[in-house]
């Protein structure tokens, strides 16, 4: 149907224009997530030949598939009705499934199958009869064959096996033969793989299961110095660490570790994992160890520089590091660094940031307002505190506040500034804030202590310290 | 000309020095020593939770102002050199207003915040043991005598300094430092602050008690400056130096 008549039968349909190439990609990182199920995984033989070309604007929508091959791994994944049934639901039920022994069978099946839930087919003697029912074009010969055929009354492959098979070569060409013997396994039938990424992993089981917590970072230390091996050996770095344990009574632990910065380095690596490591409760006795490196970047060497004083200045890698401790250990939200707006309102001139996204290069910030510390405290609340005063006119600085349940008495006070809302910035809590005046004070004590009033609720506010 | 924040004076290896004639005079390294732990206090009658802030932040500028002023910087070091190492800021009571302190000072700055007393102590050390960093201020919940002598141990090993905000009732606990200090905020006839900052200890100097009265200067300051001065200096509860004083005519 064009696609003008499928808006003007339904104006509110959503379309999203055919993109083979990005399809394509999408299909291959699907592709890849899949090779938990098996080592063998590639896409469509069709899709796979016309891939990076301009064939592939040709292929038909049938040919966006993914070929997996289950054959051993039931022993891996127990039953493999259970396994599709399982792949089906990871899908939502929105893929079709087909596991049959051969690929050109599973093709026909996941694409024309009536049925939508997962079929399975585990006999070879069973495929004429499964197959029997399903249109021609279910053994991905062209269009010109399947007119052929069809003038002669063969609408389904079963009527198409009915024929005498010597003249069947003759009469529709050779490629009818090549693909029905594909689907019934009577020809062997090949398929590309795709890549898989290079993983750095290291596991390892232990018999008999290792008791002695020692022994368990031990274990774990090694494998982590085996990894980071690994990628040295490469020139690579890694940025996420995943660290499995799984003990003799089925319990597994998992350990996220998500440096700041990529690293290849065993001793800064070791020096992270060791608290994490004597930090893990793992009940009875522990049988498995598992550690994948994930985020691969190039590993980067960098030069040491000296100053003439004699003073070493901080490498970035020793700078990378440290932020790694810290990111690990305390968390990447609790490591920041401030980052300035432009604005009067004291709150929302800064705000703190993860250190890891944040720009290290505060320049852009030139055009702010210039401050000083004597117009502005040392520290600033996060939130206003509430204080209560008594002032003897209105507009000056009170001559009295309580704060924190102390009266304190007022010498010197320093104010009003004004400061409004920016009316000109989008803010969504720009409705919220009331103009306010400021005044800096000073109590008997010699403490200076930045207070304002709430012009809209008249209510007083302690902002900041002078400490 | 204001003293400070100017390139006049230099960071030798062993002590970063205020750039204040009064205090450093009476410092044995000229200022207070690199790869040590400081202590600093602040009373406050009310509310004894509170911690110094403008004169960590004065130092921390102080740190950054030396590494651009040392003789061998260079205008490059100046101009494309804006994180040279890390000061770190453990704990969210003790970082300062940030909209108002110098860009530079901001850039080289992280803040962090640890969620509990143990994981503050394993900060501090941390961030001392690191290369990458200069100077660590940190709130510090109490410790005992042994913590002390390890993080003192820990700064002078790596070279790196710690100024530990102490909570006042800690001023009378045993410590290894190597400077103890105590800020409390004084009356002040101008329109900036004043503190009284008394050196309760210092490792291998005089054992006079020595006060200044220190405030910032009106008039100075914008984004790249964190103006300190010193109004009168008292060893042993006597004036010393009444000029400055006078010259404001208080």
């Amino acid at each position: 149907m064009p696609l003008p008549l499928a808006r003007a039968l339904c104006p509110e349909a959503y379309v999203e224009h055919f993109d083979p190439v990005r399809d394509t990609q999408a299909l291959l990182t699907l592709a890849r997530w899949c090779l938990r199920f098996s080592p063998l995984v590639g896409l469509d033989s069709e899709l796979t030949t016309a891939r990076g070309s301009s064939a592939i604007q040709q292929i038909s929508s049938r040919h966006y598939g993914i070929t997996i091959d289950l054959t051993g791994t039931d022993r891996l994944h127990g039953d493999i009705t259970q396994l599709s049934i399982s792949i089906h639901t990871l899908f939502k039920g929105r893929a079709r499934i087909a596991v049959t022994p051969t690929i050109g069978s599973s093709w026909a099946l996941s694409r024309y199958s009536p049925l939508k839930t997962p079929q399975v087919i585990l006999s070879r003697q069973e495929l004429p009869s499964s197959l029997y029912e399903l249109p021609l074009y279910a053994l991905r010969i062209d269009q010109r064959c399947v007119q052929l055929l069809e003038d002669v009354g063969i609408r389904c492959i079963g009527e198409l096996l009915a024929l005498p098979r010597h003249s069947m070569a003759q009469r529709f060409g050779k490629k009818l033969l090549y693909r029905l013997d594909q689907a019934l396994g009577n020809t062997e039938e090949r398929f590309i793989t795709i890549d898989s990424p290079c993983t750095y992993t290291q596991s390892r089981i232990f018999e008999p299961p290792l008791t002695n917590r020692r022994s368990v970072s031990k274990a774990a230390l090694h494998l982590f110095r085996a990894v980071m091996l690994q990628l040295q050996q490469d020139k690579k770095a890694a940025k996420y660490f995943h660290l499995t344990v799984k003990d003799t009574s089925g319990y597994t632990i998992t350990k996220e570790l998500s440096l700041a910065a990529a690293t290849a380095d065993t001793s800064h690596i070791s020096s992270i994992i060791e608290p994490i490591l004597d930090s893990l409760h793992f009940y009875g006795e522990l049988r498995e160890l598992h550690i994948i490196a994930l985020q691969i970047e190039d590993l980067v060497t960098e030069q040491h520089t000296f100053s003439a004083s004699g003073d070493r200045k901080p490498t970035e890698r020793e700078k990378e590091e440290f932020m790694n401790h810290f990111c690990v250990r305390i968390g990447k939200d609790r490591v920041t660094r401030v980052r300035l707006y432009e604005s009067y309102i004291p709150e929302r001139s800064f705000s703190y940031e993860s250190a890891i996204n944040s720009q290290h290069d505060l320049r852009i910030s030139e055009r702010l307002t210039p401050y000083n510390l004597e117009e502005r405290p040392s520290i600033l609340f996060a939130s206003p505190e509430p204080i209560s005063t008594i002032s003897m006119l209105p507009d000056k600085p009170p001559s009295s506040i309580q704060w924190r349940d102390k009266r304190l008495s007022i010498i010197t006070g320093i104010g009003p500034e004004r400061i409004a809302p920016e009316w000109w910035r989008l803010h969504p809590h720009n409705d919220h804030f009331a103009e306010r005046d400021y005044f800096k004070i000073q109590d008997e004590l010699g403490r200076w202590l930045w207070v304002y009033r709430d012009q809209s609720s008249l209510e007083w506010f302690l902002h900041g310290l002078w400490v | 000309m204001n003293p400070v924040g100017r390139s006049q004076g230099t960071l030798n290896n062993a002590s970063l020095s205020f750039n204040l004639e009064e205090i450093d005079r009476h410092l044995p390294t000229g200022g207070i020593a690199s790869g040590a732990a400081h202590e600093l206090y602040y009373h406050d009658p009310t509310n004894r939770l509170s911690v110094p802030s403008y004169l960590p932040s004065f130092l921390a500028y102080r740190t950054i102002n030396s590494y651009y002023s040392e003789p061998s910087s260079s205008w490059d070091r100046y101009n494309t050199d804006h994180f040279p190492f890390f000061i770190v800021w453990i704990g969210r009571r003790c970082w300062p207003t940030p909209f108002s302190l110098p860009l530079r000072l901001l850039q080289s700055s992280l803040f962090i915040d640890p969620p509990t007393e143990k994981l503050t102590l394993w900060s501090i050390e941390s961030s001392l043991r690191s290369p990458a960093v200069k100077l660590v201020i940190s709130e510090c919940p109490r410790i005992s005598l042994a913590t002390t002598i390890r993080l003192n141990h820990v700064a002078k090993t790596n070279c790196t300094t710690a100024l530990l905000l102490r909570q006042y009732n800690d001023l009378m606990a045993p410590s290894s430092c190597a400077t103890k200090w105590l800020v409390s905020p004084t009356p002040s006839p101008y329109s900036f602050p004043l503190w009284k900052l008394s050196l309760i200890k210092v490792r291998g100097g005089t054992p006079a008690t020595l006060s200044w009265t220190i405030g910032m200067e009106s008039g100075y300051g914008g984004r790249e400056e964190i103006p300190l001065r010193v109004f009168s200096t008292m060893v042993n509860g006597r004036h010393q130096e009444e000029a400055a004083l006078k010259k404001f005519g208080a």
